[in-house]
């Protein structure tokens, strides 16, 4: 979002930390954590869930600044979607912006004519409508957002989370989202500089749901699942939020739960986590981070704080699979190198830019080991559409357990392999979820037949 | 002109500057962290200039003057630091104001003088370590670009060692009685100091004709050009191509002679210093920032450090050599060196230069001059202002010799297929230069790419039965061709091997120039194809060398023949099952991958440019039905004939490595 930085810092003290506000002050100035309201669901048949949502003009305030931007139902977050694997899905989507624009469900397995992207739907004109309707095969935390003029419409706000349970994890005491977005990834105005340039993670200026620096009060003995997303278009989190436990990834749970100490976040990306009431008060933050080079100079920034009240809760009976990550075949079906960095250039795959480039035609249900390499000045959270990457490994190191994503971020210099198995026909786009990368012609598509 | 900032400031001292009136013009007081606009007027020479930029320092927007030399510009003070207007001109060193709130300002620029100054001695990049240096030395301050550098192949250009030895076709590390069978110990000359010594000479020398040290040695001063390599002595010999010597590239010619001759176009400071705490000479620095103003640097900034015409001034080499074949190289020239032209060609020009790949963002630094890491300083004119994490690019230009960045193992692509047909295994292994933006291998041509295949049933090895080999550079004690006999080996022992190959005809490849335009025929592209026969071991040998095999028929179906020592069977590899990508040099007499000093031709370049692939077929007796393919990928940087001639390590690094 193109405003001046809310947290860009006045003095020596600020800039090297966070804000000292006396404590009675700060609690007065920081609001409560808000979290968006889920869609109605307009379908009471079991199996089925329906929704209407209207991409709209909106004013979002972020902190003292009105800014004009978009949202679904007029929020941003929009209303999260909720369903349960096996359900059908069904939103209506009513457009009431000026523009086109599209619905992309980030990580479902959704037929190639449901996928948002204007290889396979004329974009919803102004005033128009669109109904998107597919099984939901997955558990998950999915998200959607247009496909159309992306960088432009995500960064203003067009973006909602999509909730997919599965009957066999338990419910918690809270099931939660929590989407944080960048609001100053660039200058603006005369002399603004090349969208090459990483945004500065000193000075952007993070909302968590909307918020700026929020407080979260969890009810006492609650155990919640939070479910993260970063829906900036170019700007990392680095989050430290000690003591709780990592769930899963973009695509559910992971093999085996694990700690969160330094979760790295792309743009795209998702994480779930058990929040625990007890103990005190606690600072979520984001150490520096940039796709420039990631860990990056510079002190770590508050998120928010979560303030757990004094009963201890016991944790979700979540049950994990144990399963570990596939073994490496050995061979590479799909390899994706990634350049470039020069000011006022496109951005390669395999030495292509978007939309000139070679499309692969594999084979529907078969193993393909993807590869991805990057020899480009900064990293890249690749996406596939449509598809489930189970991560073989990185650098040459298997993970400790299963991880299945969607969106997989690659540093620079590294090397990640993983196993996907088309499982709907048709032409699918796979890019960096930097979106002024994908912008610039980061973007790879494959036909599945 | 902020002298001030010279020295470094604290913030207990207050930024240097702090209370220097704005040259030129007046500006009010701002109470609040609300931008404000400053009309700048930038003057050159006191006349006002149209196209000036002017930026804030510490930020990345940027304006540009209008036909009366200004602009409006809009100041941000929440950037950190003294608020401080840059104005930069091409021809005249950056001058920067401080500003604290809405007014007018003039920033008044000097030209340089654009003479190159032969007398100007080229700064010390200095010891890193904050406290063992002085703040003439330019690791005083930019402390993790020095860092890199030092390790960088660039510190040691000028006293590489093996650039020493083929300059003077001496290997030094040998002494007069382990000289006796391989050379003559005679008289040389000491590299670094330019004394004379005895030395073995075990090849001939490459001419001292400047060529070598206008890139390998461009510090060495006075006339810039065409100095012997050995002038090259003290900060020359030690440094290499360091931090004084590419920043006073002022523009680059490309197409013009290489490094320091012509084609980086070096100014020298011949403006006298307007202060004894700057040194003799105004200083002056080319740079890729516009903000920066520390008059120890005198900053002028230039995009050409962002560019691949900068890195091209010494990787590109197509020099006129004498006893070309006019028939091939019609105007002379041997394409010898062309990394730069390789990548001009390719799909990454212009989106991936050099500096994308070989100066990889550097994140965890507050700037080039490490403020706010070793630094404690107010971000000014001293120190320089923060920058966004990544701005600030690595200084170590990392390639194949830097093992930990993983570079070699990015380029390659290997995959293999594989059938059985009847008791025979096929294996095809495709070999693709899927990372670089230019060709694999590039650079220096002794460079080589080799693959090995080999298969196995259970662990145990298969013969292979044909398919292509790695050829003569490989490395062999000796190579035998039809119509001479095959058997002839003096020297040869029992227990040696004899690979032996058929000749097909020539291999047809799409490599670099003429290799790939049309100009040449398979023939002239210079890349026999040949078809393994067999691994023969020997026997037998008579006391004038005559060799026996163990499969003696094999010698009546090859036409050419390398012996390999026993001990060098895994190291000396023509003849082997495989494949190789090299550009192949030969000199006046036919011997072939020498250094590219000596060379009058290149017989062959097969290097695979950017995307290309090549397969090649490899078959192997199978006593299994499910035997395994093996294939590894390996860079050297030197070929086995050469490491063997000047004693050099012969290190292969993995590429690659894929089985079926």
């Amino acid at each position: 979002m193109m405003f001046w930085a809310w947290a860009c810092v006045a003095d020596e003290s600020s800039e090297r930390g966070l804000p000292e506000v006396p404590a009675a002050e700060e609690a007065r100035a920081r609001p409560e954590m808000p979290f968006p309201p889920d869609a109605v669901d307009l379908d009471p048949e079991p199996g089925r869930v329906a929704y209407a949502l209207g991409a709209q003009a909106a004013v979002h305030l972020v902190g003292d600044e009105e800014i004009v931007g978009y949202g679904y139902d007029g929020m941003a977050p929009g209303p999260t979607l909720r369903a349960t694997v096996g359900d059908v899905l069904t939103l209506d989507l009513y457009n009431t912006l000026e523009v086109a624009t599209t619905v992309h469900w980030h990580g479902m397995e959704v037929p190639a004519a449901m996928d948002g992207v204007e290889l396979v739907q004329t974009p919803i004109p102004a005033g128009g409508a669109f109904t998107y309707t597919f099984p939901v095969r997955h558990a998950g935390t999915f998200w959607m957002h247009p496909h159309v003029d992306t960088d432009r419409q995500v960064d203003l706000g067009l973006y909602g989370v999509v909730v997919v349970d599965s009957p066999d994890e338990p419910p918690a005491d809270d099931d939660v989202v929590l989407v944080f977005d960048a609001w100053d990834e660039a200058e603006s105005g005369d002399g603004a500089a090349d969208d090459h340039t990483p945004p500065d993670p000193r000075t952007v200026t993070w909302t968590v749901n909307g918020a700026l620096d929020p407080r979260w009060s969890l009810s006492a003995g609650a155990a919640v699942r939070a479910r993260l997303l970063n829906a900036s278009n170019t700007s990392y989190l680095a989050l430290r939020w000690p003591g709780v436990r990592r769930l899963g990834t973009d695509q559910g749970l992971w093999g085996a739960p694990g700690v969160v100490d330094d979760l790295v976040l792309a743009p795209g990306d998702r994480a779930e986590v058990e929040v625990l009431a007890g103990g005190g008060p606690l600072d979520v933050v984001t150490a520096p981070w940039s796709a420039a080079g990631g860990a990056a100079w510079g002190e770590p920034r508050r998120l928010f704080t979560v303030e757990g009240g004094l009963d201890t809760a016991p944790p979700l009976a979540m049950v994990f699979s144990g399963a570990g990550p596939p073994p490496d075949p050995g061979r590479t079906d799909l390899l994706y190198v990634f350049q470039g960095g020069a000011p006022d250039t496109d951005w390669l795959i395999n030495g292509e830019a978007w939309p000139e480039v070679t499309v692969p035609t594999v084979a529907l249900g078969a193993e393909l080991v993807v590869e991805l390499r990057n020899l480009s000045a900064t990293e890249h959270p690749f996406h596939v559409h449509g598809n489930r990457l189970a991560v073989v490994s990185v650098d040459g190191i298997a993970p400790d357990t299963l991880q299945v994503e969607d969106t997989v971020n690659v540093g620079i210099r590294s090397v990640v392999r993983l196993l996907m198995v088309p499982s709907e026909p048709g032409r699918w786009l796979a890019h960096c979820h930097l979106l002024s990368h994908e912008q610039g012609g980061m973007i790879a598509a494959i036909d599945v037949e | 002109m902020l002298l001030a900032g010279l020295a470094c400031g604290t913030p207990d001292a207050g930024p240097p500057g702090d209370t220097a009136p704005p040259p030129g013009g007046e500006t009010g007081e701002t109470a609040d962290q609300t931008p404000f606009l400053v009309d700048v007027q930038v003057t050159v020479d006191g006349t006002p200039v149209e196209g000036a930029t002017v930026v804030q320092a510490g930020r990345e927007a940027a304006w540009t003057t209008d036909v009366g030399g200004r602009v409006a510009v809009e100041v941000d003070p929440t950037v950190p630091g003294d608020l401080v207007l840059v104005a930069a001109w091409p021809d005249a060193r950056n001058v920067g104001a401080p500003v604290d709130g809405a007014g007018a300002l003039t920033l008044a620029l000097e030209r340089f003088d654009p003479a190159d100054n032969e007398a100007y001695v080229f700064a010390d990049p200095g010891a890193h370590a904050v406290g063992d240096s002085t703040a003439a030395e330019c690791g005083h301050c930019h402390l993790t670009l020095h860092e890199g550098w030092a390790e960088s192949a660039h510190r040691s250009a000028a006293k590489n060692p093996v650039v020493h030895e083929v300059y003077q076709g001496v290997d030094f590390d040998r002494d007069e009685e382990g000289c006796a069978d391989v050379g003559a110990w005679e008289g040389a000359r000491e590299p670094g100091t330019g004394a004379a010594v005895q030395a073995c000479v075990v090849a001939e020398p490459a001419p001292a004709d400047g060529g070598c040290a206008d890139c390998h040695a461009p510090g060495i001063g006075g006339v810039l050009a065409g100095h012997d390599l050995l002038d090259a002595v003290g900060l020359a010999y030690e440094y290499g191509v360091h931090c004084d010597v590419c920043h006073k590239v002022e523009s680059v010619d490309p197409g013009a002679a290489p490094g320091v001759a012509g084609w980086l176009r070096v100014l020298r400071p011949s403006d006298l210093s307007p202060s004894p705490l700057l040194g003799p000479w105004h200083p002056l620095q080319f740079g890729p920032y516009i903000d920066v103003v520390n008059p120890a640097m005198g900053a002028v900034y230039r995009a050409h450090l962002h560019e691949a015409d900068f890195c091209g001034g010494c990787h590109q080499l197509e020099p006129v050599v004498a006893g070309a074949d006019p028939a091939r190289w019609p105007d002379g020239r041997l394409p010898v060196h062309t990394t730069w032209a390789e990548w001009e060609a390719g799909p990454m020009n212009p989106a991936a230069p050099c500096q994308s790949c070989h100066m990889p963002p550097v994140a965890d630094v507050g700037n080039a001059a490490d403020l706010g890491n070793e630094f404690d300083l107010v971000p000014g004119v001293a120190g320089g202002w923060y920058r966004a994490p990544g701005a600030v690019r690595a200084h170590t230009w990392d390639g194949p010799r830097a093992v930990a960045s993983g570079m070699l193992e990015l380029a390659a692509r290997l995959e293999l297929a594989t059938e059985v047909d009847g008791d025979v295994l096929v294996v095809r292994a495709t070999v693709q230069n899927v990372g670089p933006g230019h060709a694999l291998p590039t650079g220096e041509p002794l460079r080589q790419v080799v693959l090995e295949v080999d298969a196995a049933c259970a662990g145990e090895p298969l013969d292979a039965v044909g398919g292509d080999v790695i050829p003569d550079w490989g490395g062999a004690a000796a190579e035998r061709r039809a119509p001479d006999t095959l058997d002839r080996f003096p020297g040869a022992a029992v227990g040696d091997l004899v690979r032996l190959a058929r000749a097909m005809g020539w291999v047809d490849y799409e490599g670099y120039g003429p290799f790939g335009d049309g100009r040449f025929d398979a023939e002239a592209k210079g890349v026999p194809d040949y078809e393994f026969v067999g691994s023969a071991q020997i026997v037998a040998v008579t006391a004038d060398g005559v060799v026996t095999v163990d499969h003696p028929e094999w010698l009546a179906q090859a036409d050419v023949a390398w012996w390999v020592r026993a001990a060098d069977t895994t190291a000396a590899l023509a003849g082997r099952p495989g494949f190789g990508f090299a550009r192949v040099l030969a000199d006046a007499g036919g011997r072939r991958m020498v250094p590219h000093a000596l060379a009058t031709d290149v017989v062959s370049d097969n290097r695979l440019l950017p995307g290309a692939s090549w397969t090649s077929e490899h078959r192997f007796r199978t006593v299994c039905a499910d035997p395994v393919a093996a294939a590894t990928l390996s860079y050297r940087a030197w070929p086995w004939a050469e490491a063997q001639r000047y004693g050099w390590e012969l290190t292969p690094r993995t590429m690659a490595e894929a089985s079926r």
